[in-house]
């Protein structure tokens, strides 16, 4: 049975669901992006993006499937709140013609993931190196952008506190 | 590929063989225009956007994708 592939120890534990409370999670919150054009917005932006794009790339070179990457960001999305499920999976195809097309434009070999002999698992653990590296390329990202925020003044009134 | 994955897969693998199709008819529709007198003279897309389902939606946004991206 297909199903039984997942591995056991990997699922979660009975009753975890219930270790927070309800709303507390950011899927239980209202979505930021609640249509396919705002969702469209968000992701398109970052899949061009130079540092990201060479990487997805690179990670499309190694063999992992598009359609396997597309879903890893869009599960993503849903485990941030960004977009429901629903969404997620209206927005998957379009990501996948997306990558595709990029794929395509910097002449690499790539798999779609859409015919049976690509139905393959592909390997735990490139994927998960694939997914590492991604995820780093945002938060280098977000530290730039940490680092061009001015300086904030110190503010001089009679009420202001001064240092510890 | 495990079962919580599949609904993506499906959707993709369903609506690029309905874009393939689609597009060949767009094509086929262009080779043939008709000039008659009572030809509607507004583009159909216009016409169906306020009843467009979203399964629609998505595949003109991957035609026009597809087409910007062959064509760059």
């Amino acid at each position: 049975m297909a199903f039984r592939k997942v591995q056991d120890f990997d699922a979660p534990i009975p009753g975890m669901a219930m270790t927070h409370g309800l709303g507390d999670r950011p899927w239980q919150q209202p979505s930021q992006y609640n249509t396919i054009e705002e969702a469209i917005e968000f992701y398109i932006p970052r899949l061009a993006d130079n540092k990201f794009a060479q990487r997805m790339l690179d990670i499309i070179e190694r063999g992992v499937p598009i359609t396997s990457l597309a879903e890893t960001m869009t599960l993503g999305g849903v485990m941030q709140g960004l977009h429901t499920i629903d969404v997620a999976i209206l927005l998957n195809p379009i990501l996948v013609e997306f990558m595709e097309g990029m794929a395509k434009q910097a002449e690499i070999d790539y798999k779609l993931g859409d015919t049976d002999d690509d139905e393959k698992e592909p390997d735990g653990f490139v994927l998960r190196e694939a997914m590492q590296s991604l995820q780093k390329t945002d938060i280098e990202d977000i530290d730039d952008e940490e680092e061009e925020e001015p300086e904030e003044k110190p503010s001089g009134g009679l009420m202001s506190r001064r240092g510890i | 590929m495990s079962f919580e994955r599949q609904p993506g897969r499906l959707a993709t693998i369903n609506l690029r063989k309905q874009l393939d199709v689609m597009m060949k008819t767009s094509e086929a529709a262009k080779q043939k225009p008709t000039k008659g007198l009572l030809t509607p003279q507004k583009p159909t897309l216009e016409k169906q956007d306020e009843n467009v389902t979203e399964t629609q939606r998505v595949l003109n946004y991957m035609e026009a994708i597809r087409k910007s991206m062959t064509t760059v």
